[in-house]
């Protein structure tokens, strides 16, 4: 994601109709944040919650992303954290683009993700990651989390 | 564990429309889907629930807030090592 701001405002509405849209309720009040930091930098989080049928137990998915500058009037995605926390299934699926200079010196790559089943069982801190295009895509990967038929983290590779 | 997709067929018949119809829908992005393979196609109950109730999403307002930091990234995740950076 590579725009002005208010391009930049526009995703993230956009995000929020698409997050909807796929089932997930948006917590909060109808307003989404979009935070601008004191170097000009924009970042936004939106938090929403999926059903689970039968089960009383939800499942969170947060979105969040940072862009900075880029130019005099623009700005570019440089930071993300997809995160889905399935508590019905005790599991946790993460994927993040952050800190990259300090993830490319110690492991040649830029993003990361996070795989723990049972929650709290920290097998691998960081695994491989593939890099996700956008907010759209990031929620999607979630939801494709969620409904596969049995999660779990030992396809993944871990960097550590 | 209760079930958390629908196949094409399912949502077809808890819709009463044909198997194409649904297809065109999640094709035109309509109605939410997963693509696992060229021939499975997942879609999540909560979407389906959405789409069926005729419900459109809330017009939400993106409201820009100045702030000293903005949202932070990498929280609980070793942070003391990543702050070295």
């Amino acid at each position: 994601m590579r725009g002005t701001a208010t391009a930049v405002e526009d995703y993230v509405r956009e995000v929020a109709v698409v997050t909807e849209r796929l089932g997930i309720s948006i917590r909060g009040d109808g307003d989404v944040p979009l935070l601008e930091d004191r170097t000009g930098g924009l970042s936004f989080e939106l938090v929403g919650d999926l059903p689970d049928g039968r089960s009383s137990a939800r499942s969170e998915v947060i979105v969040r992303e940072a862009f900075e500058r880029d130019g005099e009037r623009g700005y570019v995605r440089s930071r993300y954290e997809y995160e889905l926390i399935d508590h019905a299934r005790g599991f946790r699926r993460g994927y993040h683009l952050h800190s990259p200079e300090w993830f490319e010196r110690r492991f040649l790559v830029v993003v990361h993700e996070h795989c723990e089943r049972p929650i709290g069982t920290v097998t691998c801190a960081h695994y491989e990651g593939t890099p996700i295009r956008d907010a759209f895509a990031g929620v999607l990967a979630l939801v494709d989390a969620w409904t596969a038929d049995s999660p779990e983290c030992s396809s993944l590779r871990c960097l550590e | 564990m209760a079930e958390r997709w629908y196949s094409i067929k399912e949502a077809a018949d808890r819709l009463g429309v044909s198997h194409d119809t649904v297809s065109r829908l999640v094709e035109r992005g309509e109605l939410p889907a997963i693509r696992v393979s060229k021939r499975i196609v997942r879609i999540p109950i909560p979407a389906f629930d959405f789409y069926a109730s005729g419900r459109t999403p809330i017009k939400r307002r993106v409201v820009r807030r100045r702030v000293e930091e903005g949202v932070q990234f990498g929280v609980g995740e070793r942070i003391g090592e990543l702050e070295t950076v």
